[in-house]
């Protein structure tokens, strides 16, 4: 009896911490992926640019 | 003395935060590392590179072509090669398509009668390798002429994660082909540990490998500056010669920069260059080269955290927790068993 109300909270208590961390790093990395491109910001003309629509920066 | 009740408690939190910390340590290299340590999507960057103040490059004046009397070449030119790099579509979880525009200028000119070359290059890269994957790369060189096919093999804009310092094959935007970089050494910038590559091209023939009106060209040997052969044509093939110098923070893969001698000239023999088109030493400018430093620092900041110490911190925290939490289990046993 005295053997299982150690053992048990124990394993509890290992299985939620594993369980969450396992959440949230999966939850975490999830958001922090990048899977689509962000839409650029434009910052020059592009009918000024030699090869049509590419510009070449502004350095 | 505390109550076995209130020792248990704190045993299973203790338990729980060392269990979490172990299940994060674990998940931080195997699962974590592959889902972020890759190529970001959002690259806008430019950089520049100049020649020398003082020294300029060689280049043939085109205007001589047309011109009477033999070809002649411009000495001392101040020379500016920009390259406004971008991420385009198709670009997605996997993979990334780089875009650089690049101009050759001349920098004592202004406007387009400076302008030498223009460029644009799209290739799309495997995010977690840098390796060129689906759909074929292609460049387009000629104003109103669709962008061509140019299939590659080398990295390009950056090299792998974890990178080593071993012989890597890197393409080469003026042949279309690619060269081995070898490793020269590791040096420090600005604290950072640098590996340094270096490849060298000698003599290569660019009608084998890419697409020039001028590869090969056939003018009276006058024209060419031949003398005792009168208005005998003539006819050379252009040939070009590189040491390009590389530099690359190896965690990231991101290159830092760079220095290069590209030497392209007509001849008859490889070995013996006759008609220079362009020459120059040319090395990223001192602000491009922070700016890349300052970047390849941020990622490799973040690359040690996913990789080493957030994992060694986790263990750490997770043992402690784990060891105690255990301890304290077993004192809470022995007092509620008295």
């Amino acid at each position: 009896m005295a053997v299982r109300s150690v053992v048990v909270p124990a394993v509890a208590s290992l299985l939620v911490g594993g369980v969450l961390s396992a959440g949230a790093v999966v939850g975490l990395t999830w958001s922090a992926e990048e899977t689509v491109r962000p839409e650029p910001v434009v910052t020059a003309d592009p009918s000024a640019s030699v090869l049509g629509d590419v510009q070449y920066g502004s350095r | 003395m505390a109550r076995p009740t209130l020792l248990r408690g704190s045993a299973c939190v203790l338990l729980a935060i060392g269990s979490a910390a172990v299940v994060g340590a674990i998940m931080l290299p195997t699962y974590v590392e592959h889902r972020l340590a890759v190529t970001p999507l959002d690259i806008r960057t430019t950089t520049v590179a100049v020649t020398d103040p003082g020294t300029g490059g060689d280049v043939l004046d085109a205007t001589s072509i047309t011109r009477p009397g033999p070809l002649s070449v411009a000495t001392g030119v101040p020379l500016v090669v920009q390259r406004f790099i971008t991420t385009e579509d198709p670009s997605d979880a996997d993979r990334v398509t780089f875009q650089s525009g690049a101009t050759v200028r001349r920098a004592d000119r202004e406007g387009d009668a400076g302008l030498l070359t223009a460029s644009v290059d799209r290739v799309t890269v495997d995010r977690r390798t840098s390796q060129p994957v689906d759909p074929v790369a292609s460049l387009q060189t000629t104003v109103g002429k669709p962008a061509i096919p140019v299939p590659r093999t080398g990295y390009q804009q950056r090299f792998p994660f974890d990178t080593q310092p071993i012989t890597y094959s890197v393409y080469d935007a003026t042949a279309w082909t690619s060269f081995p970089a070898e490793f020269v050494e590791e040096i420090s910038m600005d604290g950072l540990p640098i590996y340094h590559f270096r490849t060298q091209v000698t003599g290569a023939d660019l009608s084998e490998t890419t697409q020039s009106p001028i590869n090969s060209v056939t003018l009276p040997a006058s024209k060419w500056g031949l003398e005792g052969l009168g208005e005998q044509s003539i006819t050379m093939k252009r040939y070009y010669s590189t040491v390009r110098d590389i530099y690359v923070e190896p965690r990231s893969g991101s290159l830092v920069g760079g220095r290069e001698q590209p030497y392209q000239y007509f001849a008859r023999d490889p070995a013996v260059p006759e008609v220079t088109v362009f020459k120059a030493t040319l090395g990223l400018d001192e602000d491009g080269q922070k700016e890349q430093l300052d970047r390849a620092r941020e990622s490799a900041t973040k690359l040690m955290w996913l990789t080493d110490r957030g994992p060694v911190l986790l263990w750490s925290v997770g043992g402690v927790g784990l060891v105690l939490g255990a301890a304290l289990l077993v004192v809470s046993g022995r007092r509620s068993q008295r």
